[in-house]
């Protein structure tokens, strides 16, 4: 048996991961790609996968037919698992929303954690059956730990499979079913090879025979396209899907509607043809270029294609063209191959035009071009994906390249009616910014408030901008002396200043955006229809305030401990657990984001970083089982274990810091990633190591011995729990990354505080 | 320098008024106390049951002590110019400016809702000025604007405000014009009528599952009202914005544009308007000008005389056609008005009369 049942724990492990990772995929799609969602999903795995591990090992005492439910339950995850991805592409039509609506962040919560629970829990409870089979094989003592190394070994096998195969070349559905098949051939090779698995039923056999061939001839045969066609049709309920893939940025959709095809990356629409949006693409483009007298170099970073690149191309220039997703262009060549869409079409092979396959962000730390205006034709920085164009420190980079009286643009949601106050700082933020890195900075108001920054005075009078107007001649369906009196009326203007008075907000950076922040606040004022907004009150909660309750916390321990009052051992072993938890998790979301920032394709990196970290706690948690034996250095241990993970904290912020200095230099910027991973292997194999050590620290304290992992796991994973969400939502776009680490790290002091009040004689004395 | 002093008053509006106190003393009209303590407010047809300290669905009516009182009477969040055309307004005094004025509120949740930052809020949570309904119709007199418009969130929630200065607008000569989506009941729409120079009504679709499940409101009221405004002679214009997948079928174009010839007649401007995505629905695109051109199709074949396609810049539907001799009466570049051949309401070249308000 131990080979072939290897075996199957290294394909549970291969399953699992491919299952977090295509799930996080689809859901990404239907949550508009933000990375913030990233920890809410991850959170609600996590969460669902321990509680089908707990319900399992409470449940294996009554059970007898253990292989049975092993075989059933590995059919049974791919079924869920399937059925997970068709409800995630489906469910906003199955409960009702209106088709393209957005959803608020309490229905993203409990809808992920519904979508996700099915599989997840399922993977769980293989964990705990797993690991009974194998005590069964008569080795107790090491089983947990094998089956953690076999699952580990699975899980960074299907990252690597997922990353340079599987994504690139299928869709989930392939995928999903891919993995069915390995699950399935798995229990059969068990089943007919394995001794011990001859005592399961002759029912069960049949029915994973049946669905081993089943999942073999819908991969085979098309049904497997097909009910990829008919859920995305269903996601993108009344429009015909043209074209669907993922890009290592993002997705991307074609559909097509009465003649229009529409560009869709992650489910909100980038561009249309043939008919564009040409009020927004003629004011964005020929309005600023009336404060340059005589623009010739332009640089578009993001929004280009779809009808921008030719208004632009009205003028005698040369266009550089990156998106932030590279993808987009090239998906672009290969539609227009088949419809030769206006006005796509003629921004591809116009001469004026180059298109370069880069990332927008790298594309200005890499040319050695000076520009007359650059252009980022992006609505809201919502995303860390789309925030990295709206930042100081991206702004300096383009501020470089700009030559003298040339201008940069963005544009920001806006209204001419009214503007609540999440619509005002979000627009005082990105202004604040602006002004920090340039001389001259107005805004043109409108439901999208144009944005022109420059090094040289923008100040023109309206006789010389419709002078302007009037001597180029560009011809336009929108833009006349009318149309520019009205659109740059002082009133307005005046209007949007008074406004804006008394906002104060602060600036957005890279490794404090919280240009985010603000987008998403303004964003979830849609649900919260001005009621008190739950952003705006945590805002309230500053982070002098968190560092004040911290140090507070700090002083009353240490005021216990100078009247040598008695900590609870066990609520400091716990705390331990339940800190590391929240530690490891924003460890994790942090190297995301930082991820993110600086390469912007995180949804391709994530999965290697997940198994980089698991690979990490499995090494420690096998070191662990195997080397403690000696209780008189637990406590010390345990104490050098929380320095560590200070140590690694301040050692992230460091490396960041440093690459943010030399983000230019090829070689670093090739090397930062894997000094990610290599950090997170690390803070994993801490964590491994750590939790078999408390454990076995917590038993001396605790006369319920069998309950005392489950309890520990169950402290772990509320820190993770609420780690990843806080530090996503809350902590790093709020108070930036040195902030959060800071207070991270005081937390783990605090522990170390707690920590040191248990004694060494308890140890002993209770071991004699 | 007539716009210099409106961007004085406005500010001095945002300096001086009293912004905290919400609790106008305007009691409102249309509405039944129905045991002392509830009341049933009749405005719109929700016919909101309140109880002692309740507001309705609108957010702006509140039941205090047994007595209905309006909480946004002389208390606007919005005023300021623009276009008439950009209300829509296409036979209303072509090329002329409007006095926009807004307070917070809605009777329906569209989840498309262009001005929902105060159509979807209550007065409670934004700011407003304080500009009472003498002050309102001064400030249009001094700065020369013919007309006032209620528009952006949705004036039936002001009614009280809304006809107080309309009648008053009546008597010194200054127009009035309602931008409403229609859900109002017929007693209190009618009292209003008489001191309205025009009405846009927004139909939002022809289905009245659209009408249920995306804007929580009914179908049939807003055709009432509609009806209503046909039986008293009232000019006004039907805008319809077509969603892409929502409200864009043939059928329910059909039967809307064939509701339209027959009930209230052929004269009717009906206006396509492209959807942009905003608010909660972003994830659909804007509408293919096809399908616009499609609605145009079907409205012409129902004998529409009126039918134009908004919010495409520089398409040739956004102009106005004689339907006798087919020249260009009003040729419009999206808010820009660039030729006139109308005069005393009549076509230039051939004399056949067009409805709507010319001077
Ligand atoms: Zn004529």
């Amino acid at each position: 048996m131990q080979r072939k049942f290897s075996a199957a724990l290294f394909i549970i492990g291969f399953s699992g991961m491919v299952a977090q990772i295509i799930l996080i995929r689809e859901l990404l799609v239907v949550f508009h790609g933000n990375e913030l969602s990233l920890g809410i999903i991850i959170a609600n795995w996590l969460i669902s996968e321990a509680s089908g591990a707990y319900f399992m090992g409470g449940l294996l005492k009554k059970i007898y037919k253990k292989f049975d439910i092993f075989i059933i339950l590995q059919i049974l995850f791919s079924i869920s698992l399937l059925l997970s991805v068709l409800g995630v592409r489906t469910f906003k039509n199955i409960l009702g929303f209106t088709t393209g609506e957005i959803l608020s962040p309490w229905i993203i919560l409990i809808s992920s954690l519904f979508l996700i629970f099915l599989p997840s829990f399922i993977h769980g409870s293989l964990f705990s059956i797993s690991c009974k089979l194998k005590e069964n094989n008569k080795e107790p003592a090491s089983s947990i730990g094998i089956v953690y190394v076999f699952e580990t070994l699975g899980n960074i096998a299907a990252a690597l499979c997922l990353n340079f195969v599987l994504l690139p070349h299928f869709h989930s559905i392939d995928i999903v079913l891919v993995t069915s098949i390995l699950i399935t051939s798995s229990c059969m090779f068990l089943i007919f090879r394995d001794i011990d698995f001859r005592i399961i039923k002759r029912s069960t056999k049949i029915i994973s025979l049946t669905f081993f061939i089943t999942f073999i001839i819908s991969l085979l045969s098309p049904v497997s396209d097909f009910i990829h066609k008919i859920s995305i049709d269903k996601q993108w309920q009344g429009q015909k899907i043209i074209s669907y893939k993922n890009s290592i940025f993002g997705n991307i959709a074609i559909t097509s509607l009465d003649e229009q095809i529409t560009f869709y990356s992650n489910a909100d629409p980038l561009f249309i043809c043939p008919a564009p949006d040409t009020m927004s693409h003629e004011e964005l483009a020929h309005i600023p270029l009336l404060y340059h007298p005589n623009p010739k170099n332009i640089l578009v970073l993001s929004g280009g294609i779809g009808g921008f690149l030719s208004e632009l191309s009205k003028y005698p220039v040369k266009i550089d063209n990156a998106e932030i997703d590279p993808a987009i262009i090239q998906t672009s060549i290969e539609i227009d191959n088949k419809f030769q869409l206006s006005p796509v079409h003629e921004e591809l092979y116009n001469k004026k035009i180059k298109h370069h396959l880069i990332d927008g962000r790298l594309f200005i730390t890499k040319t050695a071009s000076y520009y007359d205006a650059i252009f980022i034709n992006l609505d809201i920085p919502t995303q860390i994906q789309t925030n990295r164009l709206f930042t100081k420190e991206f702004m300096k980079k383009a501020r470089s390249r700009l030559k003298n009286n040339g201008l940069f643009v963005l544009t920001l949601p806006g209204s001419l009616n009214y503007m609540s106050v999440e619509l005002k700082k979000l627009n005082a933020c990105i202004r604040n910014t602006l002004n920090s890195v340039f001389e001259s900075v107005i805004v043109i108001p409108g439901t999208r408030n144009i944005y022109i920054a420059s090094p040289s005075n923008l100040n023109k009078s309206m006789d010389i901008l419709l002078e302007t107007l009037q001597k180029r001649n560009i011809k336009t369906h929108l833009i006349t002396p009318f149309h520019i009196s009205l659109k740059l009326d002082k009133t307005y203007q005046t209007w949007f200043e008074n406004e804006m008075k008394n906002i104060n907000v602060k600036i957005n950076q890279d490794l404090t955006p919280i240009g985010t922040f603000y987008a998403q606040s303004y964003q979830n004022s849609f649900f919260s229809y001005g009621k008190e907004n739950i952003f705006e009150k945590i805002l309230s909660a500053s982070y002098s305030k968190i560092i004040y309750s911290a140090l507070l916390i700090f002083f009353i321990i240490f005021l216990l401990k100078f009247l040598s009052f008695n900590f609870h051992i066990k609520t400091s072993l716990s705390a331990t657990i339940a800190t590391t938890g929240f530690a490891s998790m924003f460890f994790n979301m942090s190297s995301i984001l930082i991820f993110q920032i600086y390469y912007g394709y995180v949804y391709y990196f994530i999965s290697l970083l997940i198994a980089f970290f698991m690979c990490g706690v499995s090494i420690g948690a096998y070191f662990a089982t195997k080397h403690i034996k000696n209780n008189v250095y637990i406590k010390n241990r345990i104490i050098r274990l929380q320095y560590g993970i200070i140590v690694l904290i301040i050692a992230l912020f460091i490396f960041t810091l440093g690459f943010k200095k030399y983000d230019n230099v090829p070689v670093l910027h090739f090397l930062f990633r894997y000094v990610l991973l290599a950090l997170n292997l690390i803070f994993g194999i801490l964590q491994g190591y750590e939790f078999p050590t408390i454990c076995k620290s917590f038993n001396f304290f605790t006369k319920r011995k069998d309950k005392t992992a489950g309890f520990l796991y169950a402290c772990d994973l509320l820190g993770g729990f609420a780690g990843g969400i806080l530090s996503t939502i809350l902590l790093i776009p709020l108070y930036g990354l040195l902030r959060s680490c800071t207070i991270v790290v005081l937390i783990k002091v605090i522990i170390i505080f707690l920590l040191s009040r248990i004694k060494l004689d308890n140890f002993s004395q209770k071991n004699v | 320098m007539k716009k210099n002093i409106f961007y004085f008053l406005l500010i001095s509006f945002l300096f001086f008024s009293d912004t905290t106190s919400v609790y106008a003393e305007k009691e409102a009209m249309f509405y039944k106390n129905i045991n002392g303590k509830t009341i049933r407010c009749d405005l719109c047809p929700h016919k909101c049951i309140l109880d002692k300290g309740e507001t309705g669905f609108c957010k702006v009516r509140l039941n205090r002590d047994g007595k209905l009182y309006s909480l946004v009477f002389g208390k606007p969040c919005t005023v300021n110019i623009g276009p008439i055309e950009k209300a829509p307004f296409y036979h209303f005094l072509p090329g002329s400016k409007r006095l926009c004025v807004a307070t917070a509120g809605c009777n329906m949740r569209c989840s498309f809702c262009q001005n929902w930052q105060i159509s979807q809020n209550g007065p409670e949570d934004i700011r407003s000025f304080s500009l009472t309904p003498e002050e309102l119709v001064q400030k249009a007199a001094q700065l020369e604007i013919p007309t006032i418009c209620y528009t952006y969130s949705e004036p039936i929630v002001f009614y009280e405000y809304m006809y107080e200065s309309s009648i008053l607008a009546k008597n010194s000569g200054i127009r009035t014009t309602m931008v409403s989506n229609g859900f109002i009941n017929s007693l209190p729409m009618k009292k209003l009528i008489p001191y309205l120079d025009a009405v846009k009504i927004d139909l939002k679709a022809f289905s009245t599952k659209f009408y249920e499940d995306i804007c929580d409101a009914k179908l049939e009221e807003v055709k009432n009202t509609l009806k209503l405004l046909k039986e008293n002679k009232k000019h006004f214009e039907i805008v319809v914005l077509i969603i892409p997948t929502l409200n864009d079928s043939d059928p329910e174009l059909n039967s809307m544009c064939k509701w339209i010839s027959v009930n209230l007649g052929n004269d009717i401007p009906i206006h396509f308007s492209r959807f942009v995505p905003s608010y909660k629905l972003t994830s659909l695109p804007m509408t293919p000008v096809k399908t616009l051109e499609r609605a145009h199709k079907i409205a012409k074949k129902n004998h529409l005389k009126y039918v134009y396609i908004g919010n495409v810049p520089g398409h040739i539907y956004n102009s106005t056609y004689c339907p006798s001799c087919g020249k260009i009466l009003v040729k419009r570049m999206q808010y820009e008005v660039t030729k006139l051949n109308i005069s005393k309401g009549k076509c230039k070249f051939c004399g056949l009369s067009i409805p709507g308000v010319w001077e």
